[in-house]
């Protein structure tokens, strides 16, 4: 499928780039979940012309404009980018290809941590945050992966060419069927519904106590919360995330790498609904005229 | 047999793609007085009078790419108290082994070649310096 712009992101920032960009006749793909915004979950007081609403129902609102001006929007998660001749390939977990000229990262920000005991102790000692980093410190060990969605899957498919043995646990699985297709004829272990209580171990970890007392004896432990962070997935296109995760953009929301911008929460303070909309705006815009440019 | 063939050819095609684009942007030698670890020339590294830190990193690393012009830069502003150095953990398993390392960007701090600390994941520079600095 071919486009002259996707965004990554279906939140605020992502949507109003969808229709600027969309409003220039452009051909836009919008990728993500519209409940997984951080704006789903408020209640929005100070935004100009907006006295008090929810914010699930300006996202709907969001999203039907965009569609009315012509994007398309996919209800999935990106699990990888690349860079391809004349702009970048994006790959959801539907097993979509998605080729474009100019990329948007509207991802908003990622919490991932687990919050259990264990988990900081052992940071770096068997605790890891990044499969694609560290899947090579586990060749020939046994691995658990913590994490719901398509994002975990895909890390257990990786580590399973590299462990002797991978569990998978998980509150209830909500990754993508085609994921799921490729996990159920594979190794890996899933067990669920769990979650830990702590991450055990000496040293190293060593194990992983679930909230009903089971003990899974484990090596290394991957936290694979939500979906695939904007950090991960910049990297892939040279972009480097600072160390709070945020990406760098200029006034013209351009990162350092010709033809990806990026917008919202994610490149950086203040995390608010009117700054995202702002910089989505110019995002998607200039965006639009990235690729316009590139057909010329 | 053959996925490892797939994921080392994956892993080639993306380091070449990033070492590419990188030339791309002209991006800076590497500067600073880093030097380059082997599991070799390890041991003989971290005997000096100087606090040693090695960066543990491998390429296709996200944070760690973005940690190493950190170093570079505290590997100038420290040079008479710090001795730096890095080490690739994909070419260098014994360390790696050694040091437990099973998450990178990892710096290894060492003290008259002894083992000291470690400092796990990307952090502000000012974080690292007051962290080897605390060490001297
Ligand atoms: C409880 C709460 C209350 C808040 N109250 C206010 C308020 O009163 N006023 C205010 O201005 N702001 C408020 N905010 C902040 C506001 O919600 C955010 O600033 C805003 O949503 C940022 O927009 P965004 O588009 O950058 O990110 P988000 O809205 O979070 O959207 C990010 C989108 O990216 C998607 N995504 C992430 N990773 C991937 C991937 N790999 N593939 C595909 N899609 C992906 C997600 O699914 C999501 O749809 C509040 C936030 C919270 C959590």
């Amino acid at each position: 499928m071919n486009y002259d712009v996707v965004i990554i992101g279906s939140g605020v920032a992502g949507l109003q780039a969808a229709i600027h960009a969309a409003r220039k006749k452009v051909k836009v793909a919008v990728i993500g979940k519209i409940e997984a915004s951080a704006l789903s979950k408020a209640h929005i007081e100070n935004y100009l012309g907006i006295e008090t609403s929810d914010g699930s129902k300006l996202l709907e609102t969001g999203a039907k404009q965009a569609r009315h001006y012509g994007a398309e929007l996919f209800p999935e998660e990106v699990i990888s980018v690349e860079m391809s001749e004349g702009g970048f390939i994006v790959k959801t977990d539907g097993m979509k290809d998605l080729a474009c000229k100019a990329l948007i990262i509207a991802s908003g920000i990622s919490r991932n941590k687990l919050n259990v005991e264990g988990e900081k102790e052992f940071y770096g000692l068997g605790v890891s945050y990044c499969a694609n980093c560290d899947c090579h410190f586990f060749k020939k060990k046994k691995v658990a992966i913590v994490g719901n969605g398509s994002n975990a899957a895909v890390a257990a498919l990786l580590l399973k060419d590299y462990a002797d043995k991978v569990y998978w646990v998980a509150k209830a699985v909500t990754a993508s069927k085609e994921l799921m297709e490729m996990v159920e004829v594979s190794s890996i272990e899933i067990i669920s519904p769990a979650w830990p209580a702590k991450i055990v171990g000496e040293n190293v970890v060593k194990g992983i106590v679930l909230k009903d007392g089971k003990v899974i004896d484990v090596d290394g432990v991957f936290i694979e919360l939500g979906a695939k962070g904007a950090a991960d997935l910049a990297i892939e296109l040279g972009i480097i995330a600072d160390e709070s995760g945020s990406i760098k953009v200029d006034r013209e929301c351009r990162t350092e790498t010709e033809g990806v911008f990026a917008c919202g929460d994610i490149t950086g303070q203040p995390w608010q609904m009117a700054k995202a909309v702002g910089e989505g705006c110019v995002a998607g815009l200039n965006a639009a005229s990235f690729a316009r440019k590139e057909v010329e | 047999m053959e996925q490892d063939d797939e994921l080392e050819s994956i892993r080639a095609r993306k380091l070449n793609a990033l070492i590419e684009h990188s030339n791309k942007k002209g991006e800076k030698k590497m500067a600073g007085n880093v030097e380059v670890i082997t599991d070799a020339g390890f041991d003989k590294f971290i005997k000096q009078d100087k606090l040693v830190v090695i960066d543990c990193w491998a390429p296709w690393c996200g944070p760690c790419r973005a940690l190493a012009p950190k170093i570079e830069e505290l590997s100038v502003e420290m040079a008479d108290k710090v001795a730096f150095g890095k080490l690739n953990t994909d070419e260098n398993e014994n360390v790696a082994l050694r040091f437990n390392i099973s998450a990178i960007p990892t710096v290894l701090i060492f003290k008259n070649g002894n083992f000291v600390d470690r400092i796990v994941g990307l952090r502000p520079k000012e974080a690292m310096k007051a962290a080897f600095e605390k060490m001297l």
